[in-house]
């Protein structure tokens, strides 16, 4: 009986140690996570803010403590905001230091940019144009408030403000992009070329109206022209040169006042001109013109006091040519007729308006005509002028600093740049648990045994 | 129909329902002929007649009104005249007596009150002046101011309405509708053509 209970007790010593043993053996052969090639991971939380400062001081410390703590060759982000550009210019630093480093995309927010840009307008205004990824929820705002919430559509998303003021940002969740506002361009005059008429008083009247500078030469006898505005009398076809220190742009709604020479030195320089109603005809703008004719448009009686206006007014029906882009159309008869066609030659524009008559639309229109006329003359015109380039000191005098910041317009891109792809999350923190281990059956067997086996050995009296 | 790159210009004259509209039934045919004679502006050899109660005067930016009897303009033509002013139309208005105290200058400026606002002298500095023909003393005299017809007096300029620096409405008690009221072959005749001044008129209507 005595050799059976230590035969058992010799055997729960051995299962003990052994145990013990087995679990040191273990421990000795399990990577050591701390140390070598494995990661750190990061609190991703701090890293996307609004107060830049505090949390790059925050992600320093957190960077060199983990680095003191357990010298990591590499460090591992999740994010689920876009940091501030502040951020990113720290972690490029680190990663430029030598420590390797790699991002989990949690942000929803690929592809957050946004744009400004100064619309050439008396009015002032900005367009601003924001995209993300389709369908998310995207927020557009200026220092003042909100301007839209909107899902962002595949080719992103337009606003046009009428006085937006600081910077425009564009947010997805935590994300942002910013941009600064531009000031409203410096605008100088437009130049109309025409032969007296209803169409050449209307044009001049909605963009005067708009606020436009209009200067003009109309003639109207043999050696006699109407002068508009600030140019010197004169008849006959424009020979001197027209200047973008002047002009803006010019409109020319007859051929023969004008020679195809002066436009193209015009357009070198950066101008914009519209050829509209009979400057169309004939070849006389034959290589300046985006669009040719190839008949008359049948306008629809009555369209005038419609929600389509312009289908009432008398147009040539146009072919756009090959490089150029179509503006405005219209759909008639299952297809779309080409009314504003422009494209790009040397520094300027040129922009082809296939309409006659849109005098009538302000006229014999509805109520609201007198103000679309006004705008859309206006909106042609901004589409072609020559806006000086504004510098960045007289672009927002006493805050260049923050214009300099990069990035912050596509802060999506320029975080890709910083740090390269995003990667899958590591296998620690995976929403699948890792296998769970069994060492502590091993501890559980050990401390059975040896309990066992001290207990068989107190109650037959031994020590 | 009306003045545009390729289409002629149109004299109109306005038809109201209260007065004599048409009491000179030869002005126009003398400014046509007058536009012919001196410009290069395509015009269409008649001119038409525009009620003032439709919107068809919409499609005529410049028109001529005339007559010798109270005017008194219906809602319908008001509202008509008030949306055609307001669109960039212009109104020449030309009071036939020549007289300030005669029953046309009375009624019809207050009806212009009522539809635009007061007139008010128009300086004889006024580009209306240098348009085409240069008059440096502003409106030209009329031979009926001259011969002592109507008021007896010689009218040293003419009233408008400005909306936005243009003219909408022109007013004239010079009783251009008789100096101008004429045969235009019997033009010939004249020493100085005095027809000049309504190519002012056309030519500043169809460029400002």
């Amino acid at each position: 009986m005595t050799s059976a209970r230590r035969t058992v007790e010799v055997a729960l010593r051995l299962a003990g140690v052994g145990a013990i043993v087995l679990a040191l053996v273990l421990a000795l052969r399990a990577p050591d996570t701390s140390r070598g090639d494995a990661p750190s991971t990061l609190s991703a939380a701090a890293l996307y803010d609004s107060s830049a400062r505090a949390t790059v001081n925050e992600l320093s410390a957190t960077i060199a403590r983990a680095a003191l703590d357990s010298a990591p060759s590499g460090v591992h982000l999740t994010l689920t905001g876009i940091p501030s550009s502040s951020v990113r210019a720290a972690l490029a630093t680190v990663v430029h230091a030598g420590l390797r480093a790699a991002w989990t995309d949690s942000t929803n927010a690929s592809g957050l940019a946004i744009a400004a840009t100064a619309i050439a307008d008396p009015f002032g205004g900005t367009l601003v144009r924001a995209r993300a990824n389709a369908s998310v929820p995207l927020t557009i705002r200026d220092d003042a408030s909100t301007l839209d919430s909107i899902a962002s559509a595949r080719n992103g998303v337009t606003v046009r403000g009428a006085r937006l003021s600081g910077t425009a940002q564009a947010a997805v969740g935590s994300s942002r992009a910013r941009v600064t506002i531009p000031r409203p361009p410096t605008l100088r005059r437009v130049l109309l070329l025409a032969r007296p008429g209803w169409e050449a008083k209307f044009t001049t009247a909605a963009l005067e109206e708009r606020g436009w500078q209009v200067e003009g030469r109309l003639p109207v006898a043999r050696r006699a022209s109407v002068t508009l505005g600030g140019t010197a009398a004169a008849s006959g076809a424009v020979t001197a040169p027209l200047d973008t220190a002047r002009y803006a742009a010019a409109i020319v709604l007859d051929s023969g006042l004008v020679s195809a020479g002066v436009l193209s030195r015009f357009l070198r320089q950066g101008g914009g001109v519209i050829l509209s109603g009979d400057a169309l005809l004939g070849t006389s703008f034959g290589a300046l013109r985006p669009a040719t004719i190839v008949g008359v448009r049948a306008l629809v009686p009555g369209a005038l006091l419609t929600d389509a206006p312009r289908r009432g007014l008398a147009a040539w029906e146009l072919r756009a040519a090959v490089r150029s882009v179509v503006l405005q159309a219209e759909s008639h008869d299952r297809h779309d007729d080409s009314t504003v066609v422009a494209w790009r030659l040397g520094n300027g524009r040129v922009l082809a308006s296939a309409y006659r008559d849109s005098w009538r639309w302000r006229m014999e229109g509805r109520d609201d005509g007198l103000d679309a006329h006004r705008a859309w003359w206006s909106a042609l015109v901004g589409a072609v002028a020559f806006v000086p380039a504004v510098t960045e000191r007289e672009q927002r005098p006493g805050n260049v600093v923050e214009q300099r910041l990069p990035g912050d317009a596509a802060p999506y891109a320029d975080l890709r740049s910083r740090l390269g792809a995003p990667v899958a999350p590591p296998a620690s923190m995976r929403s699948t648990p890792p296998a769970p281990s069994r060492r502590w059956l091993l501890y559980l067997v050990a401390s059975l045994a040896l309990l066992g086996e001290w207990a068989l050995r107190r109650t037959r009296g031994a020590p | 129909m009306n003045a545009s790159a390729n289409e002629p210009f149109v004299f109109a004259t306005v038809q109201y329902d209260s007065g004599d509209w048409d009491s000179a039934p030869m002005v126009p045919a003398n400014v046509i002929d007058a536009i012919a004679r001196y410009t290069e502006i395509p015009v269409r050899p008649q001119g038409v007649t525009v009620p003032l109660s439709s919107e068809v005067l919409f499609g005529y930016p410049l028109v001529f009104l005339t007559g010798h009897l109270p005017v008194r303009f219906s809602n319908k033509e008001a509202d008509v005249l008030r949306q055609y002013l307001k669109r960039g139309g212009l109104l020449f208005v030309d009071d036939h007596n020549h007289d300030v105290d005669g029953a046309f200058n009375k009624t019809v400026r207050e009806e212009i009150r009522r539809v635009a606002g007061a007139l008010t002298p128009l300086p004889n500095t006024h580009e209306l002046y240098r348009a085409f023909f240069v008059f440096e003393n502003g409106p030209p005299t009329t031979s009926h101011e001259m011969n002592g017809w109507g008021d007896n007096l010689v009218h040293e300029h003419l009233d408008a309405v400005l909306f936005d620096g243009r003219i909408a409405v022109l007013f004239s008690n010079k009783d251009y509708s008789s100096e101008w009221s004429y045969h235009p072959d019997n033009k010939r005749f004249l020493s100085v053509d005095n027809t000049k001044f309504a190519v002012n008129l056309v030519v500043y209507a169809l460029t400002r």
